[in-house]
């Protein structure tokens, strides 16, 4: 259970660093000396990347892969 | 008769180009000195400060902040710290798990790095020139025919106190002694209880908000970018970090120097169509003349 909470954790560190990494430039276009916010794009962003996340640590700690 | 007047200003505009040409090439050096590898996506993260850039003052004309002077420090911390995050994410993504590989192997991951922050910007932003307000107006006459902008006095003083500062990280912090001993020897400063975990992600970080410093002054002083910037600039920072003596951080600001004043004065007395031509051939000379670069030590291998 301990380690499956641990993925969670790393999954949400992740999504963190992705949406303040990337956020700024996926969301917020820029159209002429204004900018578009596209909020969609952060949401899809933050969804991926937490689920990739958290599948690929399940995945490594889990029995099937050695874990 | 020689006109005294237009050499002094293609100096000018010389010292200004060169100083960029030196910030960014502090990072290629930097990392080339600690790691032994060049950071090929560095020239992509100057990119992603100029979008920074223009993101931060548009949202600063959002929230209604007029001021020139606070615009100018909420715009630069904005792509430093964000630009900054990019260096780390670099290094965790394409060096860190490929440290004990081949040499190659990091230096494709590196270029594949290049190749997505590129494309991530190009789908993200669009492929066409943005534009940056000209925030900062103003010139100044050096004598009658002789100007120099407010912006380009900008860039030569933030280059002068950035390389200041970076020194004095450098050669007076605990963490620049760390990061002096990781460069002389990775594996005995790992043995002396230096973390390369934590001193290199440092050395990408420093990198990376130095290039920031350069993307967010360029982009206010011609007031145009697109997200294919980052490629020529990163070669010609690259080529001021070789010129100079890669892995020498004087080298480095020397090389983007020498390069930046050799381009202005052959583009204002000569052709400026030649003037990659002329640049990559001094470059070739000095490597001839001096292979490890004006300030750069050739490698001792003992036997």
């Amino acid at each position: 259970m301990k380690k499956y909470m641990q993925g969670l954790k790393e999954a949400c560190l992740t999504t963190f660093i992705a949406i303040l990494l990337l956020g700024p430039i996926i969301s917020l276009v820029l159209d002429g000396f204004e900018i578009h916010m596209i909020a969609q794009r952060t949401l899809v962003l933050a969804v991926v990347i937490f689920f990739g996340k958290l599948i690929f640590v399940l995945f490594k700690v889990h029995p099937i892969a050695g874990g | 008769m020689f006109d005294w007047n237009y050499l002094a200003q293609q100096l000018i505009n010389g010292l200004t180009l060169g100083s960029i040409y030196g910030l960014i090439a502090i990072g290629y050096s930097l990392v080339y000195g600690i790691i032994g590898m060049i950071n090929f996506a560095h020239g992509d993260v100057y990119m992603i400060s100029a979008y920074l850039t223009a993101i931060a003052l548009a949202i600063c004309s959002l929230f209604g902040i007029h001021s020139v002077i606070a615009s100018l420090f909420i715009t630069m911390f904005f792509a430093m710290s964000i630009t900054g995050l990019y260096g780390w994410a670099i290094e965790r993504i394409a060096y860190r798990p490929l440290r004990h590989s081949t040499r190659l192997a990091p230096l494709i991951s590196a270029i594949g790095m290049s190749i997505v922050l590129e494309e991530f910007v190009r789908i993200s932003q669009g492929a066409r020139n943005q534009a940056v307000p000209m925030l900062i107006k103003g010139q100044w006459h050096i004598d009658s025919l002789t100007l120099i902008s407010t912006i380009q006095m900008m860039i030569i003083a933030a280059t002068i106190i950035s390389v200041f500062f970076l020194s004095i990280i450098i050669n007076k912090t605990s963490i620049g002694r760390a990061m002096r001993a990781t460069q002389q020897d990775l594996l005995m400063a790992e043995i002396l209880g230096i973390s390369a975990n934590k001193i290199i992600p440092l050395v990408f970080v420093i990198g990376s908000v130095m290039a920031a410093i350069a993307g967010c002054l360029v982009s206010l002083n011609y007031g145009s970018f697109n997200y294919a910037i980052g490629f020529i600039i990163g070669i010609k920072a690259f080529t001021s970090a070789v010129l100079g003596g890669i892995g020498s951080l004087p080298g480095a600001m020397l090389g983007g120097l020498l390069l930046g004043m050799a381009e202005s004065l052959y583009t204002g007395f000569f052709e400026s169509d030649y003037k990659d031509v002329f640049a990559f051939s001094l470059l070739i000379l000095v490597l001839i003349l001096k292979p490890s670069g004006l300030l750069g030590t050739a490698d001792v291998e003992k036997v």
